[in-house]
C-alpha cells in the first residue's frame, strides 16, 4: 500500500494496464497517463538496465576470453606453441576471472 | 627485504596440463557467468523478454564497439600519424623551398602549386614530387625546367616499368651529371646519353636533358595527355564534401555518441585497463545512450531507432574502413597503383559519410522528438515521481507532449534539411572560392615564378661567381706555388748540373792519374824485367864462360894426360927396347952394347921427358891462351849484354815518354769533351728554364683572365640584383594597386608614391650610414648613404645654388628615379637596405 492507502501495483503492471486500457478505448496513440507511466518505468529501470548492460559486458568478456582460450588450446600443437600460448591463456584466464568476480558481485 | 623473482621452466607435459586446466576453468567461468547474468537480469525487475533482448543488444553493442574501437583506433592512429607526418613533410619542404628562393615565400608557393598540378597530372604522390623538386631545383636552377625534367623522367620511368624510387634516383643522379641510372633504369640508349653529355657542355645539363629526353619521348610515342587526369580535382571535391559532412556531424547525437565511444575507446586503448574501468566506461556509455534516448532502451531499440543506430554505426564503420584503405592507398608511393582504386575508395567514403549523415539526421530527429515528449511529460509529472505509483493518480492527460515531440521532430528534420542545404551551399561556395583562387593564383603565379627564376638565376650566377673566384684564388695560389717550386727546382737542377760536372771532372782526373800510374807501373815493371834480363844474360854468359873454361881446363888436363900417357908409353917402349938390347948384349956379352943400350936408354928417356915437358908446357900455354881468349870473350859478351840492356832501357824510356805524352793528350781530350757536355747541359737547362717560365707566364695569363671573369660576373650579378629589386618593387606596387609598372629600366615611382618616410636634413647636419633621408631638388627623394656624411644646407651655399641640398660624401641621390647604373649597386648591403626601405614604404602605404 502507498501512503494514500492505494494498492501499489508493480509499475510494469500499471503501465500494461494503462496501455491496454488505451487500446480498449480505441485511442489512436498511447495516452498521457500511459506515456507518463512509461517514462517513470524507464527511469526506474535505468539503474537495472545499467547493471544489466554491465553484466552483459562482463559475460561478453568471459565468453570472448573463453572462445579465445579454446582456440589457442586447439591451435597449440607443438611444445613451443603451447609454451607461447600458455602466457596468453593465463592472461585471458586472469581477465575472465576478474570479469567473473565482478559479475558475481553485481549479481549479489 | 628485496623482491625476488623465481622463474620456473615448465616441461611440455606441465604446460599441456596447465592449458587443459585453464580451458576447463574458462568453461566453468562461462557457465557461471551465464548464471550470474541471469541472476542480475532477474534482480533487475525486468521481464525475461527484456533481459534477453537487452542482453543480446548490449552484447552486440559490446562486440560492435570493440570492433569499432579496434578499427577506429587503428584508422585514427594511422590517419592521424600519417597526417602529422605528411604535414610535417609539407612544412619542411616548403621551408626548404623558401630558403632556396631566398625567403620569397610566394615564389616557393608558386613552385609548390605547379609541382602539385604536375603530380595530379602524372598521378604521383604530390609530396614525393615536391621533395624531388626541392632536391633538384638548386642543381637545375630554373623552376620551369625542373618541372619539365620531372615530367619527362616520370613518363620515361613509367614506360620502363620503374617504381618511384628508381625514377627519383635516376633524376637526382642526372641533375648532378651522372647518367648511369638514367641509362640502366630508364632504358635510355648509350647514344642518347652521349648526346646529353655533349649538349650539356654547350647548353647546360637542364636543356640537354629536356631536349634529348623530349626527343626520346616523342620517338617512343608516349602521349603526355594520357596522364592528364582529373584525379586531383575529384579528390579535392571529395575531401571538401567530407569536411562539410563532418561539420554536419558536429552537433547531433552522432557527435555525442562519438564522444562517448571515444572515452570508451580511450579506456580500451590504455595499456593496462582494469576490467572495472572498462566495465564502468561501457556502463556509462550504455547509460548515456539510454539517457540520450530518454526512454527505456528496450522500447527504443524495439522501434526503428536501433536500425538507425545500427545504420549510423555501420556507416561509421564503413567510413573507418574506407579511411583505413585510403590511408594505405595514399601512403603507397607506387605510381602504378590503379587510379580507379583510389577513386572508388574516396567515393565510398563520400557515400558512407552521406549515409551516416542522413541516418544521423533521422536519428537526431527521433531523439529530439522523444526528448521533447519526455521533457514535457516529466515536467507535467514533476513532484509526483518520487511516489511511483502515485503518479497514476495525479497524472493528467495531455496532448501537448505529443505535439511538442512532433514539433521537435519536425524542427530537427528542418534543421537537418537546413544543414544539408547549408552543406550544398558551402560546397558550391567552396567550388567558387577554388575557382577564384585558381584564377588569382594563375595571375600571380607567373609573376612569382619569374621572381623565383630571377632569384634562382642570381643564386646560380653567385655560385658561378664564387666558383670562378675560388678557381682564381686556387689558380693564384697554384701559380705562386708553381713559381716557388720552379725556382727551387731550377736552383736544384743547376746545382745538380754543377755537381755532376765537377764529379765528372774529378772522375776524369782520377782516371788520368790512374792511367799515368799504370804507365809508370808498367815502365818500372819493364825496367825490372830489363835488369833481370841483363842479370840473366850476364849469368848465362858467365855460365857459358865457366863451361868454356872448364872445357879448356879439361882439354888442358887431357893434353897433359895425353902427354903423360905418351911419355909413359915412350918410357915403356924405351924400357922395352933397353931390355931387349940389354938382353941382346947379355946374350952377346957385349958390355959395349949394353953400355950403348944404357946410354941410348938414358938419351931416349931424356928426350921423352923433354917431349913430355914440352907437351905439358904447350898444353899449359894453350890453356892459358884459351883462358885469356875466354876472358876476353866473356868481357865482350858482357859488354854486349850491357849494351843491349842499355838500349832496351833507352827504348823503355822512350816508350814511357810516348805513353805519358799520349795519356796527357787523352786527358786533355776528355777534359775538352767534359767541358763540351757541361756547356751543352747548361744550354739545355737554360732552354728548359725559359720554357717553364713561359708556361708560368701562360698560367698567370689564364689566372688573370679568370679573375677578370669573376669580376665581370660580380658586376653583372649586382646589376641583375638591382633589376630584380626594381621588378620586385614593381610587382608589390602592382599587387597593392599603387600603379601599373612601366616598361624599361628607368621607372619613375615618385609621382605615384606617397611622401616617403625619413629624416629631413634641409637644415643640414650629419647623415648616418644606412639611414634614409629625404632630399630632392624637384621633389622628395630618399637618400640612403652607405657611409657617414654631412649635408650642407641650402642657405649656407648662398643664392647661386637654390633649392638644392648638397650631400658631400661622394654619394648619389637614388630616388625617385631608379636609374640602373652599375656603380650605384656596387654595394650589396646598400642595395639590400634600399630594398628593405622601399618595401617598408610600400607596406606603410598599403
Amino acid at each position: 500500500m502507498d501512503t494514500n492507502g492505494r494498492l501499489a501495483l508493480p509499475v510494469d503492471l500499471a503501465w500494461l494496464y494503462s496501455e491496454r486500457r488505451d487500446r480498449a478505448l480505441g485511442l489512436p496513440r498511447p495516452g498521457a497517463r500511459t506515456l507518463a507511466l512509461s517514462a517513470y518505468r524507464a527511469r526506474q529501470q535505468r539503474a537495472a538496465l545499467d547493471d544489466l548492460a554491465k553484466a552483459a559486458f562482463y559475460r561478453a568478456i568471459i565468453q570472448e576470453c573463453q572462445a579465445r582460450v579454446e582456440k589457442l588450446v586447439k591451435g597449440a600443437r607443438t611444445p613451443k606453441k603451447r609454451r607461447k600460448a600458455l602466457q596468453e591463456v593465463e592472461r585471458l584466464n586472469a581477465l575472465a576471472e576478474q570479469a567473473a568476480a565482478q559479475l558475481e558481485a553485481l549479481s549479489g | 627485504m628485496a623482491d625476488v623473482t623465481y622463474r620456473v621452466e615448465l616441461d611440455d607435459k606441465q604446460v599441456l596440463q596447465a592449458l587443459r586446466i585453464i580451458d576447463a576453468n574458462m568453461r566453468k567461468l562461462a557457465t557461471q557467468g551465464d548464471a550470474s547474468f541471469q541472476k542480475v537480469g532477474k534482480s533487475a525487475n525486468v521481464s525475461g523478454v527484456q533481459i534477453g533482448l537487452t542482453s543480446g543488444i548490449v552484447q552486440e553493442l559490446t562486440r560492435r564497439f570493440i570492433d569499432l574501437a579496434a578499427q577506429g583506433a587503428r584508422a585514427f592512429v594511422e590517419i592521424a600519424a600519417g597526417g602529422v607526418q605528411l604535414n610535417r613533410e609539407l612544412e619542411v619542404t616548403k621551408i626548404a623551398l623558401t630558403n632556396i628562393f631566398e625567403g620569397n615565400e610566394q615564389a616557393a608557393q608558386a613552385f609548390i602549386d605547379q609541382v602539385d598540378t604536375l603530380a595530379a597530372r602524372l598521378r604521383v604522390d604530390f609530396q614525393e614530387l615536391r621533395t624531388l623538386g626541392k632536391g633538384i631545383l638548386p642543381d637545375i636552377g630554373d623552376a620551369q625546367q625542373t618541372l619539365k625534367i620531372m615530367e619527362q623522367f616520370v613518363i620515361l620511368g613509367r614506360d620502363a616499368g620503374q617504381n618511384w624510387t628508381s625514377i627519383r634516383i635516376a633524376l637526382e643522379e642526372a641533375a648532378t651529371g651522372q647518367f648511369t641510372s638514367l641509362q640502366r633504369r630508364l632504358n635510355i640508349p648509350a647514344e642518347s646519353i652521349r648526346r646529353i653529355k655533349v649538349l650539356s657542355e654547350e647548353v647546360g645539363i637542364a636543356d640537354a636533358l629536356i631536349q634529348v629526353l623530349g626527343d626520346r619521348i616523342q620517338k617512343a610515342g608516349l602521349n603526355l595527355d594520357d596522364f592528364a587526369d582529373t584525379f586531383e580535382a575529384q579528390m579535392g571535391a571529395i575531401r571538401a564534401e567530407g569536411r562539410q559532412l563532418q561539420s554536419i556531424f558536429g552537433e547531433p547525437i552522432f557527435e555525442e555518441l562519438k564522444e562517448q565511444a571515444a572515452d570508451f575507446l580511450s579506456v580500451l586503448e590504455e595499456k593496462e585497463p582494469g576490467i572495472e574501468r572498462v566495465a564502468e566506461a561501457f556502463g556509462e556509455l550504455a547509460a548515456r545512450i539510454v539517457e540520450i534516448i530518454g526512454t527505456n532502451l528496450n522500447e527504443f531499440l524495439r522501434s526503428l531507432d536501433f536500425e538507425k543506430l545500427e545504420a549510423v554505426a555501420d556507416a561509421f564503420t564503413d567510413v573507418a574502413n574506407a579511411a583505413d584503405l585510403l590511408a594505405s592507398q595514399l601512403r603507397s608511393s607506387d605510381i602504378n597503383e590503379d587510379l580507379e582504386t583510389t577513386r572508388t575508395i574516396l567515393e565510398a567514403i563520400r557515400d558512407a559519410l552521406v549515409t551516416a549523415a542522413q541516418a544521423a539526421a533521422l536519428l537526431r530527429a527521433d531523439l529530439a522528438r522523444q526528448r521533447a515528449e519526455n521533457e514535457s511529460l516529466i515536467e507535467s509529472t514533476k513532484g509526483t515521481q518520487q511516489e511511483g505509483l502515485a503518479a497514476l493518480g495525479v497524472l493528467k492527460e495531455t496532448t501537448d507532449s505529443a505535439k511538442a515531440g512532433q514539433d521537435a521532430y519536425n524542427q530537427s528534420i528542418l534543421e537537418s534539411i537546413t544543414a544539408f542545404e547549408e552543406y550544398n551551399r558551402q560546397v558550391e561556395k567552396a567550388r567558387q572560392r577554388t575557382e577564384e583562387r585558381g584564377q588569382t593564383t594563375k595571375e600571380t603565379t607567373q609573376a612569382d615564378i619569374d621572381a623565383g627564376d630571377a632569384i634562382l638565376k642570381r643564386k646560380k650566377d653567385l655560385e658561378e661567381m664564387a666558383e670562378a673566384e675560388a678557381k682564381a684564388a686556387d689558380a693564384t695560389e697554384k701559380i705562386a706555388k708553381a713559381t716557388n717550386d720552379l725556382i727551387k727546382d731550377l736552383s736544384r737542377e743547376r746545382l745538380q748540373i754543377e755537381i755532376n760536372a765537377q764529379r765528372k771532372r774529378l772522375d776524369n782526373e782520377i782516371k788520368n792519374a790512374e792511367e799515368i800510374e799504370d804507365i809508370w807501373r808498367k815502365h818500372y815493371q819493364e825496367l825490372g824485367d830489363a835488369a833481370r834480363d841483363l842479370g840473366r844474360d850476364e849469368e848465362d854468359i858467365r855460365r857459358k864462360a865457366a863451361r868454356d873454361e872448364i872445357e879448356i881446363e879439361r882439354d888442358a888436363a887431357g893434353e897433359r894426360l895425353q902427354a903423360e900417357t905418351d911419355y909413359r908409353r915412350e918410357l915403356q917402349r924405351i924400357r922395352d927396347r933397353f931390355n931387349m938390347a940389354a938382353q941382346e948384349a947379355e946374350r952377346n956379352n957385349d958390355a959395349q952394347a949394353f953400355l950403348s943400350a944404357m946410354r941410348q936408354r938414358d938419351s931416349e928417356m931424356l928426350d921423352a921427358r923433354r917431349t913430355r915437358n914440352e907437351s905439358v908446357e904447350d898444353a899449359k900455354t894453350k890453356a892459358i891462351e884459351q883462358r885469356a881468349a875466354l876472358q876476353e870473350q866473356l868481357a865482350f859478351e858482357l859488354e854486349d849484354a850491357r849494351i843491349a840492356n842499355g838500349r832496351k832501357l833507352e827504348d823503355l824510356q822512350l816508350s814511357l815518354q810516348r805513353e805519358l805524352d799520349e795519356q796527357a793528350i787523352k786527358a786533355q781530350r776528355a777534359e775538352a769533351a767534359h767541358q763540351l757536355d757541361y756547356q751543352r747541359e747548361l744550354q739545355d737547362f737554360a732552354r728548359k728554364e725559359a720554357q717553364r717560365l713561359a708556361d708560368l707566364q701562360s698560367s698567370l695569363t689564364k689566372e688573370v683572365e679568370m679573375i677578370r671573369t669573376a669580376e665581370a660576373l660580380k658586376r653583372q650579378i649586382r646589376v641583375d640584383e638591382a633589376r630584380a629589386t626594381i621588378a620586385q618593387v614593381q610587382s608589390i606596387m602592382q599587387q597593392i594597386g599603387l600603379r601599373a609598372p612601366t616598361t624599361g629600366t628607368q621607372t619613375s615611382l615618385g609621382s605615384s608614391l606617397p611622401p616617403p618616410s625619413g629624416r629631413r636634413l634641409q637644415a643640414g647636419g650629419p647623415a648616418e650610414e644606412g639611414r634614409p633621408y629625404i632630399v630632392g631638388e624637384r621633389g622628395p627623394e630618399l637618400f640612403v648613404p652607405d657611409r657617414r656624411g654631412y649635408v650642407v644646407p641650402n642657405a649656407a651655399l648662398g643664392p647661386a645654388v637654390s633649392n638644392i641640398s648638397t650631400v658631400f660624401n661622394n654619394q648619389r641621390s637614388i630616388a625617385p628615379t631608379f636609374n640602373v647604373a652599375e656603380s650605384l649597386f656596387s654595394d650589396p648591403v646598400a642595395v639590400r637596405k634600399l630594398q628593405n626601405l622601399i618595401l617598408g614604404v610600400m607596406v606603410e602605404a598599403g
